[in-house]
């Protein structure tokens, strides 16, 4: 399944806590809620507007 | 109860949409308030056509957050009755277009009772519905009317614009003991599939605050002119205001962010420093908000404005379906600037 | 049935008779002799129940001033009925400060918080909030019930059927009633309805219904006893439909000239009376005795009425707002 990265809630390098609702995937007309699975700085790997892959890293947590 | 007003926004960088921001409102009022329950169309399992419920049911459970049938006459008379017995509701009328198919309920009962009792009976409900156009709905899915509702005696009337205020009102309105019709516009809910709007999107305070009901917001200071607008119309001031800031316009935009109560002060004051007012209305043109706010400049004394007023609404056709069509009736940016442009002479 | 049960019976509809025919003195006491309708002690439209009062009373009997009512355009006898302060109303319906909605609401908008009573002007309308308060009182854990009452004629409006399905479907603990007085305004009610009978309605939405033919009152305790009591256990809503009687006309002023049944008619009241006297439970005796107190306290409810002032012009604008 591929979707729209639709928007980024968090910005990137911006400082991120487990839990965190960092953005939401539209696919079709529902959006999916991608949440932090660590905490740490953020980095984004993916634009808005990008398309993105189930699976596939947005970004990355260190 | 943490009062906060947009002037003083307190420190915070989560942001989130407005129509997440609806949801943590209601959310945080159904957690602090076992009598806050939420009905209507779709708002359980779906989530809300326009996102206003996500996550609700799966939080609350199916006792506090029910599925109707397509019957909006019984479920807004439920509302009205389960609030005269002392619980608060939040009823969704899915499109505010809808209202045709229930409007006795919500007129002649839920905002006449208090009223009628001698102010013995109140009816502490939120009514919340989608209203706007600009995404090719047609005509019986794309207006505002919320001058309609402001004409009837008994209800409030909230339109926020923005996530912050759309998390304080709805908090306001939950705790308010009158029944507040909150009008959310669907492009200003920051919905990934509709047209991309970075004003849908802002930082929110994660403790619970409420937004005063009656107080409008002056979203930009200007010497020059002033606009009056409210819900998506307030994105479209701001963004011809950055233009014509360019062109050495300096304009001050009001987001009324209510029409009951009207913030008259507010109104007055702006117009008395800027002498030229134009306001920006999604609803129909005549027999409504604009003219109502020609009238309070009026009363108080005309010699306020320096040229005459100016409104920019929609004339008074149905919302038409075709994309240009459609965009020949509602206010844009653009729309704004020449109208600026012919107030500035 | 015990015969102090009957009694009472009979007493509430004595009482509510008392009371409307007071209301009936003084409504046209002072419009005459050119009529206007919004002249007088008593301005405005005036609906009354004469004929009706075996509905409220055999239903109401059940009820406590915890379980809710939503009425109609012709509320008195279910007021009444279910014990509303007979000053307040009677306040109400003379415009004063005094009454129940300070002269805000009038006849058709009696709005009461210590009898859980509202009623509608509009056909059909109360059933919905009906829905809402026994909402509440199912959320509350509580085993109280709210009736909501409509004339037949708001069976073919929409929010009948959405209200009775919805009731059903979430199983809320409301009895639907029907007075069928055969008339709504000049229409009748075979140019009006498909059907002879509402109470076959019920089973479209998996209630039960009940259609009680010659406005007997204890055939209305009957039925309602059954309906409040399943309502009261969770077992949902029921629908009870009585064949009643319009006695004076839809309001006052009604010439009724489309009518040519008037003759017929009979008066439920002193009918219920023969029943008893002949049933031994009531005598002439004790007959007078009770329209005696009913008297008396529909007097001190009108005097009250009488004695109390209008509201202010300046409060007009009060009370729009909590």
């Amino acid at each position: 399944m591929e979707g729209v990265l639709a928007t980024w809630f968090v910005s990137d390098g911006q400082t991120v806590e487990k839990g965190q609702l960092i953005a939401e995937v539209q696919v079709d007309k529902v959006s999916a809620e991608v949440e932090a699975p660590a905490s740490g700085r953020i980095r984004l790997l993916v634009k808005e507007q990008d398309v993105v892959q189930q699976e596939s890293p947005i970004a990355q947590v260190d | 109860m943490v009062l906060i007003d947009t002037s003083s926004a307190s420190v915070t960088t989560r942001k989130l949409t407005t129509a997440k921001a609806m949801v943590e409102g209601i959310s945080q009022e159904m957690e602090l308030d076992q009598s806050v329950f939420v009905l209507g169309e779709d708002v359980g399992a779906y989530g809300g056509i326009f996102s206003s419920t996500t996550g609700l049911l799966e939080k609350f459970g199916p006792k506090r957050v029910l599925d109707t049938p397509i019957s909006e006459t019984a479920f807004m008379g439920l509302a009205t009755g389960a609030a005269v017995e002392g619980m608060r509701p939040i009823v969704e009328l899915m499109f505010v277009d809808f209202f045709g198919v229930c409007m006795d309920q919500i007129y002649n009962h839920m905002a006449k009772i208090h009223y009628e009792s001698g102010g013995n009976v109140k009816v502490p409900l939120v009514l919340m519905t989608a209203v706007g156009g600009g995404y090719s709905d047609g005509a019986q899915h794309s207006q505002c009317l919320w001058g309609t509702f402001a004409h009837l005696p008994g209800l409030k009337v909230v339109v926020p614009s923005n996530p912050f205020d759309a998390k304080g009102l709805m908090i306001s309105a939950i705790r308010d003991d009158n029944p507040v019709v909150y009008m959310f516009h669907k492009g200003v809910m920051g919905l990934p599939w509709m047209a991309k709007n970075p004003r849908s999107l802002g930082a929110v305070p994660e403790q619970s605050y409420e937004v005063p009901i009656g107080k409008a917001s002056v979203v930009r200071t200007g010497k020059d002119v002033t606009i009056i607008s409210l819900s998506l119309s307030v994105h479209h001031a701001l963004d011809a205001a950055d233009e014509l800031a360019t062109q050495g316009v300096d304009c001050e935009v009001i987001d009324l962010r209510s029409l009951v109560p009207l913030d008259r002060g507010t109104i007055l004051e702006s117009a008395g420093k800027t002498g030229r007012v134009l306001v920006v209305d999604e609803d129909y043109k005549s027999f409504g908000l604009s003219g109502e706010i020609a009238a309070v400049i009026c009363e108080s004394d005309p010699r306020l404005l320096k040229v005459p007023f100016a409104r920019l609404a929609v004339p008074d056709v149905p919302i038409p379906y075709s994309r240009t069509l459609e965009y020949a009736v509602l206010p844009t940016a653009d729309r704004i600037i020449s109208e600026i442009k012919h107030l500035m002479g | 049935m015990d015969s102090q049960t009957r009694l009472g019976l009979y007493k509430t509809m004595v009482l509510s008779r008392s009371f409307e025919e007071a209301i009936l003195r003084d409504y046209h006491a002072d419009k005459k002799p050119a009529w206007d309708i919004g002249a007088g002690l008593i301005p405005g439209e005036m609906h009354l129940s004469a004929g009706q009062e075996p509905v409220a009373a055999g239903v109401c009997a059940h009820l406590t001033a915890d379980d809710a009512v939503t009425a109609t355009h012709r509320p008195h006898h279910f007021a009444i009925a279910h014990g509303m302060d007979l000053r307040l109303l009677a306040a109400e319906i003379f415009g004063r400060e005094t009454g129940l909605g300070k002269g805000r609401g009038g006849h058709m908008h009696l709005f009461d918080p210590s009898t859980h009573f509202s009623c509608s002007g509009i056909i059909a309308e109360g059933y919905p909030p009906a829905l809402g308060q026994a909402f509440a009182f199912k959320r509350q854990g509580k085993d109280r019930v709210a009736v909501a009452v409509t004339g037949e004629g708001a069976a073919n409006q929409g929010g009948f059927h959405e209200s009775v399905n919805l009731a059903s479907l979430w199983k809320l603990p409301v009895v639907f009633v029907i007075e069928d007085n055969d008339w709504a305004i000049s229409v009748p009610r075979d140019s009006s309805t498909s059907i002879r009978s509402n109470a076959v309605r019920a089973s479209s939405y998996g209630i039960r219904g009940a259609r009680i033919q010659d406005n007997s009152v204890e055939g209305v305790w009957d039925a309602a006893k059954t309906a409040i009591e399943k309502a009261r256990a969770g077992e949902g809503p029921s629908l009870i439909e009585v064949h009643t009687v319009r006695l004076w006309g839809h309001f006052e002023g009604d010439a009724q000239a489309y009518r040519d049944d008037l003759g017929s008619l009979i008066d439920p009241i002193p009918a219920y009376a023969s029943q008893l006297e002949s049933d031994g439970v009531l005598t002439t005796e004790l007959a007078g005795k009770i329209l005696k107190e009913a008297k008396r306290q529909v007097d001190d409810a009108v005097e009250f009425a009488k004695s109390s002032p209008l509201p202010s012009a300046a409060d007009a604008e009060k009370y729009v707002f909590a």
